[in-house]
């Protein structure tokens, strides 16, 4: 106790500049690390652009990028941008918000799907209803105290108006999707474990020796074994710390409706490949500089591993491979969460 | 009021120094206090203290960054009132899970070394953390400088909390090295 007090007053030896540049990023609400979408520039022209070569890539079994690109849209940033994570310097910070260009990624389904669907139309119509001040709606609403719905779906769908709950349950109807009605929170792979009803969803040989990368690892999860999870892993042989990387993995279950994206910078050479994996699962596998993403499809669920190099990156200086994005996809079993469940 | 400008008034021992001080940096110093106490009367205590401390160092010191300079003294009297909390038994917010994660930064079978100074032992920290990356650094500051709880530093750096949770993991282990390197640590 009396040791770990010196080093807490120790820290007021931190440099000023560590310090207001840290403070600037809490107590400035302007100068946070918040991104917030600025417009959807069209999801439904970008998907139409891509048609022609989604058939190319159709025709040839293999699906990938063009076959989950949801559109382009731009995103309002300030601190650190969100598709390469540079962080901003204090003068830049001050000068306000920047815009990045980027692209969606579908974590639900590949394109033509009723859950690809789905959310491609929520996503362009919640970025039009904020944009356009709620169309006049009041925010927040009174509805939020009266309709006990508000607060049962509050984790799952970013819906707090009654134009917005009446859009998710219109698209639930139009695309004959049942809506997420239950979601779950905690921290730590047994209490994953019991939510999910079997283990049989990490390589556990994986992560001998570095297991208390599992110990932090957090999940929300939904009706019908819908999930995020989010761990970390070290790519490491010796488990160094400065090569961990940050793990997503989400499991969209068919016939649910399910908001959410994964996000690439517009102008990033992203190289995409097929990979079998250790459990012998065809997979789909995208790569940028400093982000990847999984993706596989079954008939009962869309189930993406993204991989967020950023840390290892920054720590050491390496650049993300091919090789390291296959070890990251041997970590799950996706056949497992792809099956039907009880 | 710009910072030059307030501390020109405590130079010039004109009582507004504190009310233009109060103005900027009371909320800021409230925070603080209230992380580590978490009590308002406790946090209300310690940014008082802490103008009045302001008044007695203003002259001779002329601050480089007020804002610095006033955190760094209610962060002082507010863990000296946790303290003094702790050994009672009572309450305690922040800055005691704080201490709890930071005496994994301490070997095992090994104390801080005593004769190290107090000094020694800050320019040892700030070192340590101006080498750390961006991300890391701002992490590491929120939680031990500031005392935010972990998930505040989450929502604030668009972090998921496992994440933030890793990177204090990952910078206290590295900090464990550190300090056994600069010899900071004797065995028991």
């Amino acid at each position: 106790m009396s040791d770990s007090l010196k080093l807490l007053r120790a820290m007021n030896g931190i440099h000023e500049e560590d310090v207001i540049m840290a403070g600037e990023i809490y107590f400035d609400k302007q100068k946070t690390r918040h991104i917030q979408m600025k417009r959807v520039v069209s999801f439904a022209l970008a998907a139409a652009l891509v048609l022609g070569l989604a058939v190319a890539a159709y025709a040839t079994g293999f699906f990938g990028l063009i076959d989950s690109q949801m559109g382009d849209t731009v995103v309002e940033y300030a601190g650190v941008n969100p598709v390469s994570s540079v962080i901003e310097s204090r003068e830049e910070i001050a000068q306000g918000l920047n815009q990045v260009p980027v692209r969606v990624l579908s974590l639900q389904g590949w394109r033509g799907s009723p859950e690809y669907q789905a959310n491609q139309e929520w996503q362009s119509f919640y970025d039009d209803y904020r944009l356009n001040n709620y169309y006049g709606d009041e925010v927040p609403n009174p509805a939020l105290k009266t309709d006990p719905w508000y607060e049962a779906h509050s984790r799952i769908y970013p819906a707090y108006t009654p134009a917005m709950k009446e859009k998710v349950l219109k698209i639930c109807e139009k695309y004959s999707l049942k809506p997420l009605d239950s979601c779950a929170e905690d921290i730590g792979m047994d209490s994953f474990y019991h939510y999910f009803g079997t283990d049989e969803v990490l390589n556990k040989d994986a992560f001998a020796g570095q297991e208390y990368q599992l110990v932090g690892a957090e999940y929300l999860g939904y009706d019908s074994g819908t999930f995020l999870l989010q761990f970390a892993y070290s790519l490491d042989d010796n488990y160094e710390d400065d090569n961990f990387v940050d793990m997503k993995l989400n499991r969209a279950a068919k016939g649910y409706f399910r908001t959410g994206y994964a996000l690439f910078a517009e102008n990033e050479e992203l190289d995409e490949w097929e990979y079998t994996n250790g459990f012998g699962d065809t997979l789909s596998l995208i790569l940028g500089k400093s982000y990847g993403i999984v993706l596989y499809d079954s008939d009962y669920a869309f189930v993406t591993l993204q991989a967020d190099f950023t840390f290892m990156q920054n720590s050491t200086g390496e650049t993300a491979s091919r090789e390291m994005m296959e070890r990251l996809a041997d970590l799950v079993n996706f056949g497992s969460l792809g099956r039907e469940l009880p | 009021m710009e910072d030059s400008a307030i501390i020109d008034l405590y130079w010039r021992r004109s009582d507004q120094a504190i009310s233009e001080t109060e103005k900027k940096y009371g909320k800021y110093c409230r925070s603080i206090a209230y992380h580590i106490c978490a009590s308002r009367e406790d946090a209300e205590e310690c940014v008082n203290d802490t103008w009045f401390r302001a008044w007695n160092l203003m002259p001779d010191k002329r601050p480089s960054a007020l804002s610095v300079f006033l955190g760094g003294i209610t962060r002082h009297f507010a863990l000296d009132r946790m303290k003094a909390k702790n050994r009672k038994k009572r309450g305690g917010g922040e800055a005691i899970l704080a201490l709890d994660e930071l005496s994994e930064c301490i070997p095992d079978g090994t104390d801080l070394e005593q004769s190290v100074e107090e000094k020694e032992l800050e320019h040892a920290i700030g070192s340590f953390v101006a080498r750390l990356p961006a991300d890391e650094k701002i992490t590491f500051i929120l939680r031990y400088w500031y005392f935010v709880p972990v998930s505040e530093i989450a929502a604030r750096m668009q972090f998921s909390q496992s994440k933030t949770k890793s990177i204090l993991f990952r910078v206290r282990n590295k900090l464990k090295t550190y300090l056994m390197e600069a010899d900071l640590c004797q065995i028991r």
